[in-house]
C-alpha cells in the first residue's frame, strides 16, 4: 500500500435517528463531537447509543468511523461489520470497511467489499482506485488493470495509479507499457522515486538485477520508506544467490510492511537457506498465521524441522505439502530424505521415484522454457 | 625421475637426505601457481568463434595429461575448436595439439606427427589403454563422430574409430572408461548433449530459450532436445559393442549431459556411473553385477540440489575431502548456482553440504567447468580447485559485474569440514580473466606436487606450475598397474596411512570436464615421513598392502 494514496474517507453517517428522545440526543451529541474531531468522546457517546440500542445503525457507522480515526482498526473493522449486518444498503459503509481491510492488508476482503460498494456506485473514481490497487496486491493482475485503466484517464498524474498499473504491465510482461509509465512517474514532482522503484522492479523482470539494485537504491535514496523497495532489493540478491544481503533488505521490508506475506515467506526462505533454523521457523510462523494452507510455507516448515531433526514433525508437513500439490517434483524429494532419514526405506524409495519421474515430465515441458536464475 | 617399476624400489637414499636437509617445509603461503605456458613452449591457440552464436561453439576444451610415449613423461593433449561458419564454408579445422614433455619444463607439438591433430569437431578427451597392450590411447568427443586413436607405440597413433564401432553420430561431449563387467577390459560410457543440426540451426537470440537475463544470446540446451548418451562394452578384440539399451542406460529423458565419471559410490567392488546433466537431474547409475544398472540419482542424492531442484552442472570431481574414509562428489554449474559438495554419509547416500563447507557464495558469478579435489600443498587434505568462464560472450559489461572470461577460484581444505577461497593468495595466473573449459592434473614436472593445464576456449591454454606445493608437506605418488585388472588399473581404491590418519582415492580414467588427469595418484602426506600403510582394492576385488613406504617417491605397484 502506498503511503501516499490513502485518504481516509470517512463517510459519516449523519442520519435523522428516529430514536427515543435520550437516545437521539446522545447521538445527536456524538455527530457533534466528531465533528470537532473529539474522537475519544465521540465514542463513548456512540458506545452509550449503542448500549441503549443496539441495533441502532448510524451510531455503529460512526463508532466505525472515530474508532478508525483513533487507530484502532481491529474495533472499528467490528463495527462497521456489525452495522453492515444491520443495515447492509448503507453502501457508504463498504467503502470505509474497504480502506480499512485495505490498510491492514486484507487484501481479498478489501476486493470483495470494494466490489460491493462499487456496486452502487460504478462512478467511484477513488473506490475502483483501490479495488485496482487491492487487485495488485494479490497479484490479480489483468483484472487490476481493468480498474485502474479507466481511473488513470481521469487522474493521468496520480503516481499510486500509475506505479500500481506499471507494477501489473510488468507482472503481465507489458513491459512496453510499464516503461510508458515509468517515464510518466519520472517527471512528476512526487514520482521521482516511485519512478526509480518501478525502474528497478521492471529490471527485476527482466533479470537484469544489478541494474535494478542501483535503481532501487537510488528510489531509497530519495524516499527509504516506498513499500516494496526493500522487498525487490532483496529480490534482487535472492535471485544473485546472495541470501545474507537478501536477508537484511527483507528484514527492512518487514519492520515496514509487517503482515506482508510474501516478505514473511522469503524471509523464512532463506534463513532457512543459511541455516538460521529459528529465526525461519518464527518467519514461517508469521506466515502460516496470514496464509495456513500455504504449501510453499508448510514446505518450508517441514525443512526447518527437518534440519532440526524433528524428523517426524517434519514429514508430517512435508506429507501436508505433497497432498496439496502432488506433482511437484521438489516436494516428493524432501518428503523421501526424510523418510530416509526415519528409516522407512520403502516410503523413501517410492518418493524419490515420485519425485524422479516427475522431474522428467517437468523437464520436458521445461524445455521450452527460459532458464531463470 | 623415471619411474622405478617394482614396489621396493625408490629415490637413491642419498637424494632423500639431500632433500630432506635442504628443504624445509614451508607454509602454504609460500605456493603459488605460475603460467609457464610460453617459457614451456606451449602455443597452442583454441579457435573457437568470437561471438558464439551456437552452443555448439562453446562447449569445447578437453585437456589430458598423460604419458603417450611411456617415456615417464607426462604429456599433454588439447583439442581444438571450430565454428558453425567455418564447417558450413568448409575451411580446415584448427589442430588439436599433443605436446611432448622434454623433460627440462619444454614440449614440443607432435600433434600432427602422431596423426592426432585433426579428430573431427573435437569437445573431450579421454584417455585408457582399452586394449591392454600397455600403451596409452586416446578417445576424442566429438560433435560428429567420436576418435578412437589407437597408440601404436613410437609416437604414433591409429584411427581405428571405425574399425572399432565408434561410428555414431551426434553431439558427445565427456567419456570415461570403466570396467563394468570386471572382464579386464576398459569399457567406455560418452554423454551426449543437445540434438544439434547444422541444417537445423536454432536462430541467435530469437524466442525465449534464446535470451539470458533479457540479453539475446546463442540457443540451448533448454529449447533444444537432448542427446543420448552411449555405453560401449569392450569386446576385447579391438571393436566395441553399443549395450546402451542393454544396460539400462539409454538415458530416456534425453538429459543434456556433460562430465562423466566411473566411481563405486555403493562400495561393492563394482563400479557405477555418475553423469553431470546440464540444466537436468544428474544421473547415478548402480551397477547390478549383470551387465545392467539402475538409475539411483535421486535415491543418492545426487540428481538434484539440497532443494530438489536441478543444476547446470558440468564437471565433476571426487575425492575424501573430509577423510572420512568415505568418496565425496564436488559438480560445478552454471552461474547464479553454487558449485556443488555431496558429501558421503555412512548410508552411503550423499547430502549436498555446499553451504556448511563455506563454498557456496564464492561460486555464484562463476560458470563453473573443469574442477579438481586435489592436495596442492600435500598437507593430507583435498583442495578443491575449478575454472571458469561465461557461455555467453554477450554478458560482458551488459550489467554491473558481468564478465564472460572469468578467474579461477581455489578452496584451500580448512581441514574441518569448510573451505577457504584463496585464488589470490597463490600468484596472478590463477586471478587472470578465462574462458576456461577442460581442467586436468598431474605433476609434469616431477617435482613432488600437482600442476594444472587448462584448456581456454578463446584462446591460449594454461599450463600451471605449483611452485613450493612440494615443500609445503611430504607426499607419495603411486602408479597402479593392473594384470589381471585393466591395466590402468581404472576402479582401483587405495586406502593409505599415515601420521595417523587415512586417505582413500580412486584410480579414474575420464576427469573433471573434458579431461584426463595423471594416472598417479598423489598423496600429500604433510610431516609425516612414512606411510604406516598402503591397502589396494583391486578392480575383481583381489586386495593388496605394502607397509613401511617412505615418503617423497614415486612408485610403480603392479597386481599381484
Amino acid at each position: 500500500m502506498l503511503y501516499f494514496i490513502l485518504t481516509l474517507l470517512t463517510l459519516t453517517v449523519l442520519g435523522n435517528a428516529p430514536q427515543t428522545t435520550d437516545a437521539s440526543a446522545q447521538f445527536n451529541r456524538g455527530v457533534a463531537l466528531q465533528q470537532e474531531n473529539k474522537w475519544t468522546e465521540a465514542a463513548e457517546e456512540y458506545r452509550a447509543v449503542l448500549k441503549r440500542k443496539p441495533d441502532h445503525v448510524e451510531a455503529q457507522a460512526n463508532l466505525g468511523v472515530v474508532l478508525a480515526r483513533m487507530g484502532k482498526t481491529d474495533e472499528a473493522i467490528i463495527a462497521y461489520e456489525t452495522a453492515l449486518k444491520l443495515a447492509p444498503h448503507l453502501t457508504p459503509i463498504y467503502l470505509n470497511l474497504g480502506i480499512l481491510y485495505f490498510r491492514i492488508n486484507e487484501f481479498e476482503k478489501a476486493i470483495n467489499t470494494f466490489d460491493k460498494f462499487l456496486e452502487t456506485n460504478p462512478s467511484h473514481l477513488q473506490a475502483r482506485q483501490l479495488l485496482g490497487l487491492s487487485l495488485v496486491e494479490i497479484s490479480y493482475n489483468t483484472a487490476a488493470i481493468e480498474q485502474l485503466v479507466p481511473t488513470l484517464a481521469v487522474a493521468p498524474n496520480d503516481p499510486a495509479i500509475l506505479y500500481s498499473l506499471g507494477l501489473a504491465y510488468i507482472r503481465t510482461n507489458q513491459l512496453k507499457e510499464a516503461e510508458g509509465l515509468i517515464q510518466k512517474l519520472a517527471v512528476l514532482p512526487t514520482g521521482l522515486a516511485v519512478s526509480h522503484l518501478l525502474k528497478g522492479q521492471l529490471q527485476l523482470a527482466r533479470f537484469e538485477f544489478e541494474k535494478a539494485i542501483i535503481d532501487l537504491k537510488k528510489a531509497g535514496e530519495l524516499n527509504p520508506e516506498l513499500p516494496r523497495l526493500h522487498y525487490s532489493i532483496g529480490l534482487c540478491y535472492y535471485k544473485l544467490g546472495l541470501n545474507k544481503a537478501g536477508l537484511s533488505a527483507f528484514e527492512a521490508e518487514v519492520k515496514q510492511r509487517p503482515k506482508d506475506f510474501t516478505t514473511l515467506y522469503y524471509l523464512a526462505l532463506l534463513h532457512e537457506a543459511e541455516g538460521n533454523l529459528d529465526p525461519a521457523k518464527q518467519y514461517v510462523d508469521l506466515a502460516l498465521a496470514m496464509q495456513p494452507n500455504s504449501v510453499e510455507v508448510i514446505t518450508i516448515l517441514g525443512k526447518v524441522l527437518s534440519r532440526q531433526g524433528k524428523n517426524a514433525e517434519a514429514a508430517i508437513a512435508i506429507e501436508k505439502a505433497v497432498a496439496q500439490d502432488p506433482k511437484d517434483s521438489l516436494k516428493h524429494y524432501l518428503l523421501g530424505k526424510i523418510y530416509r532419514e526415519l528409516g522407512r526405506r520403502d516410503d523413501s524409495n517410492r518418493e524419490f521415484n515420485e519425485a524422479r519421474r516427475l522431474k522428467a515430465e517437468e523437464t520436458q515441458t521445461d524445455r521450452n522454457k527460459p532458464a531463470k536464475p | 625421475m623415471r619411474y622405478i617399476s617394482s614396489a621396493t624400489m625408490r629415490w637413491p637414499f642419498f637424494h632423500l637426505l639431500f632433500w630432506l636437509a635442504v628443504q624445509p617445509v614451508l607454509a602454504s603461503g609460500t605456493i603459488s601457481f605460475t603460467d609457464v605456458t610460453k617459457a614451456a613452449g606451449i602455443t597452442f591457440v583454441n579457435q573457437s568463434s568470437k561471438e558464439k552464436k551456437y552452443i555448439v561453439e562453446s562447449m569445447g576444451g578437453g585437456a589430458a595429461f598423460f604419458d603417450f610415449d611411456n617415456d615417464g613423461k607426462l604429456d599433454i593433449y588439447l583439442t581444438n575448436s571450430y565454428s558453425v561458419d567455418e564447417a558450413k564454408a568448409n575451411k580446415p579445422r584448427p589442430p588439436a595439439a599433443l605436446y611432448r614433455n622434454l623433460g627440462n619444463g619444454k614440449f614440443e607439438d607432435v600433434a600432427k606427427q602422431a596423426g592426432v591433430s585433426d579428430p573431427g569437431w573435437a569437445m573431450g578427451v579421454s584417455v585408457a589403454d582399452y586394449d591392454n597392450d600397455g600403451w596409452d590411447d586416446l578417445f576424442v568427443t566429438c560433435f560428429g563422430h567420436c576418435k578412437l586413436y589407437r597408440n601404436l607405440g613410437k609416437g604414433k597413433f591409429a584411427d581405428v574409430s571405425d574399425k572399432a564401432g565408434f561410428t555414431h553420430r551426434s553431439f558427445f561431449t565427456g567419456a570415461a572408461w570403466g570396467d563394468y563387467d570386471r572382464d579386464g577390459k576398459l569399457d567406455l560410457y560418452v554423454s551426449g548433449y543437445v540434438d544439434f543440426k547444422l541444417e537445423v540451426l536454432p536462430e541467435f537470440g530469437k524466442g525465449q530459450t534464446c535470451r539470458y537475463r533479457n540479453l539475446e544470446v546463442q540457443c540451448g540446451p533448454r529449447g533444444l532436445p537432448g542427446a543420448s548418451d552411449v555405453l560401449y562394452h569392450n569386446n576385447g578384440d579391438g571393436t566395441f559393442t553399443d549395450v546402451t539399451k542393454k544396460a539400462g542406460v539409454e538415458d530416456k529423458n534425453a538429459y543434456y549431459g556433460l562430465g562423466v565419471k566411473w566411481t563405486d559410490f555403493d562400495d561393492d567392488g563394482w563400479p557405477d556411473i555418475f553423469v553431470a546433466n546440464d540444466a537436468t537431474p544428474n544421473y547415478a547409475y548402480r551397477n547390478n553385477h549383470d551387465g545392467t544398472f539402475t538409475e539411483m540419482g535421486f535415491m543418492v542424492g545426487l540428481a538434484v540440489d539440497e532443494n530438489g531442484q536441478e543444476q547446470g552442472c558440468m564437471g565433476v570431481t571426487i575425492g575424501d575431502y573430509d577423510r572420512d574414509g568415505r568418496l565425496d562428489l564436488v559438480v560445478t554449474n552454471f552461474a547464479e548456482q553454487y558449485n556443488t559438495f555431496y558429501r558421503k554419509g555412512a548410508d552411503g547416500t550423499f547430502t549436498d553440504v555446499t553451504t556448511s563447507t563455506k563454498t557456496a557464495n564464492t561460486s555464484l558469478p562463476f560458470v563453473g567447468w573443469g574442477t579438481r579435489l586435489f592436495d596442492y600443498d600435500n598437507d593430507g587434505w583435498l583442495d578443491l580447485f575449478v575454472v571458469n568462464g561465461h557461455v555467453y560472450p554477450q554478458i560482458e559489461g551488459a550489467f554491473p559485474g558481468a564478465e564472460y572470461p572469468q578467474r579461477k577460484l581455489f578452496y584451500r581444505n580448512l581441514r574441518n569440514g569448510t573451505f577457504a577461497e584463496t585464488a589470490t593468495e597463490l600468484g596472478t595466473a590463477l586471478m587472470q580473466r578465462r574462458v576456461s573449459r577442460g581442467a586436468a592434473i598431474g605433476d609434469y614436472d616431477e617435482d613432488g606436487d600437482l600442476d594444472i593445464i587448462v584448456n581456454e576456449i578463446d584462446g591460449a591454454p594454461m599450463l600451471l606450475r605449483n611452485d613450493g606445493g612440494d615443500k609445503a608437506g611430504n607426499w607419495i605418488s603411486l602408479k597402479l598397474q593392473g594384470t589381471k585388472a585393466n591395466r590402468n588399473a581404472v576402479g582401483a581404491r587405495v586406502t593409505l596411512k599415515a601420521g595417523g590418519l587415512t586417505q582413500v582415492q580412486e584410480v579414474y580414467a575420464g576427469d573433471s570436464y573434458l579431461a584426463h588427469s595423471d594416472w598417479r595418484l598423489h598423496f600429500g602426506l604433510g610431516s609425516a615421513k612414512t606411510v604406516e600403510e598402503i591397502e589396494i582394492k583391486w578392480m575383481g576385488g583381489k586386495i593388496s598392502k605394502k607397509t613401511r613406504l617412505e615418503n617423497n617417491q614415486f612408485l610403480i605397484i603392479a597386481e599381484p
